[in-house]
C-alpha cells in the first residue's frame, strides 16, 4: 500500500505539466464558482438587507391583531416592559425604537390628501431603519425637534409644499376622538419607493401620541438585530409578555411577503446561472482528467505486462487522483479565500449613469462581494463531486485493458 | 497553403477521439453561453411582462398631465373617434380604461383599492389577467353590475363568489357616489399587491359610477411581436386626431422598473463576463493539453523539412476548423434544448420550494437573440484563436531533437 502511495505521488510530478492542466481546470472552477457565489449572494444581501432596513425593520413587536388590522385599538403602553434590558437578555438584538404607525388626512393651504403618519423617536429610529436619512430637501428630524415633520417627495408634491411650509393634519385618534394640528415641514423624504413617498409623513413621536389622543402608548417596537437572515429563528426564540399583556414577535419575513417573493426569484436565477457555469467548468474538468489519463494508456499496458494486477493499477490511479484533487481543490479555496479577502472591501464598481440614475431614485448603494462561508462550502462540494464523478469512467477503463491492445495501440 | 489546409483537415480526423473531445468543449462553452444569455433575456422580459401585461400594456394614451397627477377631471372625451383611428394602425390591440381610486367594502371589512371599467372582450387582447381567474369567470355570464377582484382582496373582505361588495368612490360632481357589485370572478397574479389593490368592473358600470357619459381614461395598447415600440409611437401621433393627451410608453410609466432593468443588466454583464473568462480558461487549457501531446508528431515533421512557420499555419487552421465544427454542433444543440423551453416555456416553481410556498408559478420563456449569438460565437472564435497562439509558437519552437524525445 505504501508503495503505492510513493508510485502515485511520484506519477503525479514524473510528469508535471500535465498534473499542472488538470489541477489548474480544478482549482480554476473552484475559484470561478466561488467568486460568483460571492458576487451573487453579496448582491442579495445588499438589496434584501436594503429593501428590510429601509423602514419595516428586521422585526418588530406588536399587539395580535394590530399586523392584520392596522388599527389603533391594537396599541400598547410604551413602558410595557424594561425596552432596555432586551439588548441584554436576547444577544442578537442591537438596537430598538418605539413607532407609531396610522393614517390621516393631510392639508396644505390648496389641497388635501391621504397619509400614512408615522411617528418616531429620531435618534433610535436611525439606529434601525433608514428612510429618514433619504432626504430630497431640507433636513431630517433630530431627538428635540416638535411640531416639525417631514413628507414624502411625491405627497409633498401633491400637497404643493416645501419645507417651511405649515401642513394641517387631521386624524381619528386612540378612542375615535378626532385629532387636529398644525406642523412644519422640515424635509421631504426620497425613500426609493414611489408608493411610500406618495404616502409617507414622519413626526416625532410625543406629537404622533398627542395627535392620536394616544397618551403613553404605541403600536410597534422595530429591532435591529445581528443578522436580518436569521429573524425567524431569532423570533421563536423571543418571549415578551407583561401586566397580561403578550407581544407578537413578527420578523421581516412574515411583514413583507413580497420581498420573499423577490428573494425566492433572485435565488432561482442566480441558480440557473451557476448550473451554466458548472456545466462549462465540470466539462472541462472531465475532459482533462479523462485525457490524462487516456494518453497513458500504452504505461499501462506495460505496467501490466510487467505483472501488475488491473486492481493495482486502478489503486494506483485513484490514490493518483484522489491526491491530485484533493491538492487542487484546497489550493482553490485556498486561492478564491485570498481572492475574496481582497476584494471584499471594495464596492463593486457601477458606471456612472448608472449611479446618477439610482441616486437621482433615492436608492443609491454600494453592493459588496460576501465572504460568508456558503460561498466556499457549495463550490467545495459541487466541484469536488464533479471531479471525483470524472475519474471513474477513465479508471475503470484503465483497469479493463488488454495489455496487448494497450501495447500497440496506445490509446482505446 | 492548400496542402496545409488538406493536412490541417486530416490531422482532425486521425484522432478523432481527441478532436471530439475538443470539439464538445466547444460545444458545451456555446450551450452554456447561449444558455445563459437567453435565461437572462427570458426573465428580464418576464420583469417586464408583469408590469405591462398585467395593468395598462406596452403604450397608453393618457389626458394630457394625468401621468403627473391623476384625477378623474381629467379624461379623453371623444374615444369613438380614437378608436377608429387606432384601428387604423397596425401590430396593435387597444382597449378602453376608465380608472379611479376608491373603496371597496363588504360588511365585515373595507380597503382601499383602484377601480377600473373595462371592455372585457378587447381587454383580453391586451392585459392577462382573464388568464389568471382561479374562481369563476372573466364576465362571460350576463350578471349585471360584476366585479372581478383579486384573491388577496376577497380574502382581506371575506367575500366568496356570487357575493357583493359595495364600491365607492368620489364622482365627477365631486360626491361620494357608491354602487352594489356582485363578485364573479376572483384572479391570483404573482403579485400579491396586485391581487388585493385592483378590482375590475364593465367599462359603462365604471362611467355610470364617476358620472362619465362615454368618456374614458385611457386607452390600452398591446404591442404584437416584431413591432418596434418607437416606431409604433410614432405612427400613433402621425394617425391620431389631435387633442389634449399624451402618449406614454411602459418605459415611461414605469421608470424605477426601468432604472431596475439597467441595474439587473449591469450585473448580467458582469456576470456574462465570468461566463467568457471561464469558456477562455477551458478552451486554453484543453487546446494547451492536446498539443503537447503531439509535440513528438511536430518533431517528426521538422525532422523531415517542415518549417515551423508551416506547423503553426497548421495549427490555426485546425483550430478554426474545429472551433467552427463546434460551434456549429453547439449551436443547433441550443436551439434544440432552449428553443423547445421557448416554446413550451420552463416552469421553475418545481425547482423551489419557496415559490411553491408562495404559490408562484414561474414560467420562464427563454429568448434568443440573434446579437448575442453573434457577439457570443465572436468571443468564442476569437478567444480559441487566442488561445491556440501561444502553445503553437511553443511547438514551433522546439528543437527537433528536444520535440522526438518530448515525453
Amino acid at each position: 500500500m505504501k508503495k503505492f502511495v510513493k508510485i502515485a505521488w511520484r506519477n503525479i510530478w514524473r510528469n508535471r505539466r500535465r498534473s499542472l492542466i488538470t489541477m489548474t481546470a480544478i482549482m480554476f472552477a473552484i475559484l470561478i464558482t466561488g467568486v460568483t457565489r460571492s458576487l451573487q449572494y453579496g448582491t442579495y444581501d445588499t438589496l434584501e438587507s436594503y429593501a428590510v432596513r429601509l423602514m419595516t425593520g428586521e422585526m418588530q413587536l406588536q399587539k395580535k391583531g394590530f399586523f392584520e388590522h392596522q388599527t389603533l385599538a391594537y396599541s400598547f403602553p410604551e413602558n410595557l416592559y424594561p425596552w432596555d434590558r432586551l439588548m441584554d437578555e436576547y444577544d442578537f438584538v442591537e438596537a430598538y425604537a418605539r413607532r407609531i404607525t396610522s393614517y390621516g388626512l393631510v392639508g396644505s393651504a390648496t389641497t388635501s390628501a391621504g397619509a400614512m403618519i408615522i411617528g418616531v423617536e429620531p435618534g433610535r429610529e436611525k439606529q434601525v431603519t433608514y428612510f429618514m436619512t433619504q432626504l430630497a430637501a431640507g433636513e431630517t428630524l433630530d431627538d428635540g425637534d416638535d411640531r416639525r415633520v417631514l413628507l414624502g417627495k411625491g405627497l409633498a408634491d401633491n400637497l404643493n409644499v416645501t419645507p417651511g411650509d405649515t401642513v394641517v393634519v387631521l386624524t381619528q385618534g386612540f378612542r375615535n376622538q378626532l385629532g387636529a394640528d398644525m406642523y412644519v415641514v422640515k424635509g421631504l423624504i426620497r425613500s426609493g419607493n414611489q408608493e411610500l413617498d406618495r404616502a409617507l409623513m414622519v413626526m416625532p413621536l410625543h406629537n404622533a401620541q398627542d395627535l392620536f389622543s394616544l397618551y403613553g402608548r404605541i403600536t410597534q417596537i422595530v429591532l435591529a438585530t445581528r443578522d436580518f437572515r436569521r429573524t425567524e429563528d431569532y423570533a421563536s426564540r423571543m418571549h415578551i409578555a407583561m401586566d397580561g399583556e403578550e407581544l407578537r414577535v413578527l420578523p421581516w419575513q412574515t411583514l413583507m411577503p413580497e420581498l420573499l417573493q423577490l428573494i425566492a426569484l433572485d435565488n432561482i436565477s442566480g441558480a440557473i446561472f451557476l448550473l451554466f457555469l458548472l456545466l462549462i467548468v465540470g466539462f472541462e474538468i472531465m475532459n482533462t482528467t479523462l485525457m490524462a489519463i487516456m494518453e497513458r494508456i500504452k504505461e499501462f499496458g506495460i505496467l501490466q505486462s510487467l505483472g501488475v494486477k488491473p486492481r493495482q493499477i486502478s489503486l494506483m490511479l485513484l490514490l493518483e487522483t484522489g491526491m491530485k484533487i484533493s491538492l487542487a481543490v484546497s489550493t482553490g479555496l485556498l486561492l478564491t479565500f485570498l481572492f475574496i479577502q481582497l476584494i471584499k472591501d471594495y464596492p463593486i464598481p457601477l458606471s456612472s449613469e448608472l449611479k446618477k440614475a439610482m441616486e437621482a431614485w433615492g436608492f443609491y448603494t454600494d453592493f459588496y462581494f460576501t465572504d460568508r462561508v456558503r460561498v466556499f462550502i457549495e463550490p467545495l462540494v459541487a466541484i469536488s463531486v464533479i471531479a471525483v464523478l470524472s475519474v471513474i469512467y477513465p479508471i475503470w477503463t484503465a483497469s479493463r485493458l488488454r495489455p496487448v491492445d494497450a501495447l500497440r495501440k496506445g490509446q482505446l | 497553403m492548400k496542402t496545409t489546409l488538406k493536412i490541417a483537415w486530416r490531422n482532425i480526423w486521425r484522432n478523432p477521439r481527441r478532436s471530439w473531445v475538443l470539439i464538445t468543449t466547444v460545444v458545451v462553452a456555446v450551450i452554456g453561453y447561449v444558455g445563459t444569455t437567453s435565461f437572462t433575456r427570458g426573465f428580464m422580459y418576464e420583469m417586464v411582462n408583469s408590469a405591462i401585461r398585467y395593468y395598462g400594456g406596452h403604450i397608453q394614451i393618457i389626458p394630457e398631465g394625468y401621468d403627473t397627477k391623476p384625477n378623474i377631471q381629467l379624461r379623453l372625451s371623444h374615444p369613438d373617434r380614437m378608436a377608429e383611428a387606432l384601428a387604423r394602425v397596425p401590430g396593435i390591440h387597444f382597449a378602453p380604461l376608465v380608472t379611479f381610486k376608491g373603496m371597496a367594502s363588504s360588511s365585515e371589512a373595507s380597503g382601499g383599492v383602484v377601480i377600473n371599467g373595462i371592455d372585457p372582450q378587447k381587454e383580453r387582447q391586451v392585459t392577462i389577467v382573464s388568464e389568471k381567474i382561479i374562481a369563476g369567470d372573466y364576465f362571460e355570464s350576463e350578471t349585471a353590475n360584476a366585479a372581478v377582484i383579486g384573491e388577496e382582496l376577497a380574502e382581506r373582505l371575506n367575500v366568496r363568489l356570487g357575493e357583493k361588495i359595495i364600491l365607492m368612490a368620489s364622482a365627477l360632481d365631486q360626491n361620494i357616489a357608491s354602487g352594489a357589485f356582485r363578485v364573479v370572478g376572483i384572479f391570483r397574479t404573482v403579485s400579491t399587491d396586485f391581487d388585493r389593490a385592483f378590482v375590475f368592473i364593465r367599462l359603462d358600470d365604471a362611467q355610470k359610477l364617476i358620472g362619465y357619459q362615454d368618456e374614458i381614461t385611457a386607452f390600452s395598447i398591446h404591442l404584437q411581436q416584431g413591432y418596434d415600440l418607437q416606431q409604433t409611437v410614432e405612427r400613433l401621433r402621425e394617425t391620431l386626431p389631435p387633442g389634449d393627451f399624451k402618449i406614454q410608453t411602459w418605459r415611461e410609466r414605469n421608470p424605477v422598473l426601468v432604472l431596475s432593468l439597467e441595474v439587473y443588466e449591469y450585473f448580467i454583464f458582469l456576470f456574462l463576463l465570468i461566463i467568457v473568462t471561464a469558456v477562455a480558461f477551458t478552451i486554453v487549457n484543453s487546446f494547451l493539453m492536446v498539443i503537447y501531446e503531439r509535440i513528438r508528431e511536430f518533431g517528426v515533421m521538422m525532422a523531415m523539412g517542415v518549417l515551423p512557420k508551416r506547423i503553426r499555419r497548421m495549427l490555426y487552421w485546425e483550430t478554426l476548423f474545429l472551433t467552427l465544427i463546434g460551434s456549429t454542433v453547439g449551436i443547433v444543440l441550443s436551439y434544440l434544448i432552449f428553443g423547445y423551453w421557448r416554446r413550451h416555456g420552463l416552469d421553475l416553481s418545481a425547482t423551489s420550494d419557496a415559490l411553491g410556498k408562495l404559490g408562484i408559478s414561474t414560467v420562464i420563456y427563454p429568448e434568443i437573440l440573434m446579437s448575442d449569438l453573434l457577439i457570443g460565437l465572436g468571443v468564442i472564435v476569437s478567444l480559441t484563436w487566442i488561445a491556440v497562439l501561444y502553445p503553437a509558437y511553443k511547438a514551433s519552437r522546439f528543437h527537433v531533437v528536444d520535440a522526438l524525445n518530448f515525453v
